[in-house]
């Protein structure tokens, strides 16, 4: 669900593919919930990676800082 | 003393997975002042600022904004605890910047909005930052590493006097699944219920509540989103606010 872009890990299919965000976060050891409520971009099913505290948003999508790490 | 409204803004504060964020920090300091000074403070306004990679955000890169009135005296008080405040609870790496001014000293509002509008669609730089505040009589300081958070902490402050950006912090939840309209404009956080066409709602509107109420800014008051549903109407889901 990612690629790599100079050197990056960005989502591959933005910020409206709900369905694959909360896909990608089911199985994903590093996913954190953001704990500022302000930030969840889902009011419900809010483990998807647009809700992770690692998730660093770019105009077109967000980058795993987890897998930058 | 004269009370003046007084704008607060602040940005920059958090770093990846850190216990707090810059919204609850906001949130904290508004609480110091209410309950230390026992003045009453708006509603805080978040402000989504551009996305760049040349940009150091966190995360979201949004400043979070709210207003009291304040005197001279008090003003200069707030200043230094939130820079103590910010000293001590910001994240080790972050780079927070802090903007506070009285609304009465803005040299140029609409020069300072076009500045904030700026920082929503372009990477601005802390030396424009810096000489914007100095031309608009705005204290904007930096408090940590690059303080690259003075350009949030001034755009914040820009959003928040045009009146028409951000989500209001916070959510609030209704145990009941419809209230009219009228029923809403009696809770304290919701100034007005218009239509995603931005158009005034009427109060015999019944609205679906059982998803959390988030209002957006909109000429400067908190302002609650409906749309048609099924059921008749429902408040805009938290997924639809996110242009705001």
């Amino acid at each position: 669900m990612f690629e790599n872009i100079n050197n990056k890990q960005i989502f591959k299919y933005g910020k409206d593919a709900y369905k694959k965000a909360i896909l990608q976060a089911i199985d994903c050891k590093s996913f954190i919930l953001d704990k500022d409520e302000d930030e969840l971009i889902t009011s419900i099913d809010q483990n998807s990676c647009y809700n992770c505290l690692y998730r660093r948003w770019t105009q077109e999508s967000f980058m795993c800082m987890a897998l930058n790490k | 003393m004269k009370s003046f409204k007084t704008y607060i803004c602040i940005d920059d504060t958090d770093e990846i997975a850190y216990e707090k964020s810059t919204g609850e920090i906001a949130e904290e300091i508004k609480q110091y002042i209410e309950d230390e000074f026992n003045i009453a403070c708006s509603l805080v306004t978040r402000h989504q600022l551009f996305l760049h990679e040349d940009i150091p955000y966190t995360s979201h890169n949004s400043s979070m904004c709210f207003t009291c009135s304040l005197t001279q005296n008090q003003k200069e008080q707030i200043k230094e605890f939130i820079i103590q405040y910010l000293n001590k609870y910001s994240a080790p790496t972050s780079q927070p910047g802090l903007c506070i001014g009285f609304d009465k000293d803005i040299a140029n509002k609409e020069e300072l909005i076009n500045f904030g509008l700026d920082a929503k669609e372009k990477v601005l730089t802390k030396k424009h930052a810096y000489e914007m505040a100095l031309k608009q009589g705005l204290d904007l300081s930096e408090h940590k590493n690059e303080g690259q958070g003075v350009v949030g902490a001034l755009a914040g402050v820009a959003l928040r006097v045009s009146g028409f950006d951000g989500r209001v912090k916070g959510k609030f939840e209704t145990k009941k699944e419809f209230m009219s309209v009228e029923e809403l404009l009696k809770l304290d956080f919701i100034d007005e219920v218009r239509f995603k066409n931005e158009k005034l709602a009427s109060n015999d509107i019944i609205v679906k509540t059982t998803q959390a109420l988030k209002t957006v800014f909109l000429e400067h008051k908190s302002v609650l989103l409906i749309q048609k549903c099924e059921e008749g109407y429902e408040v805009v889901k938290k997924e639809d606010l996110k242009s705001y």
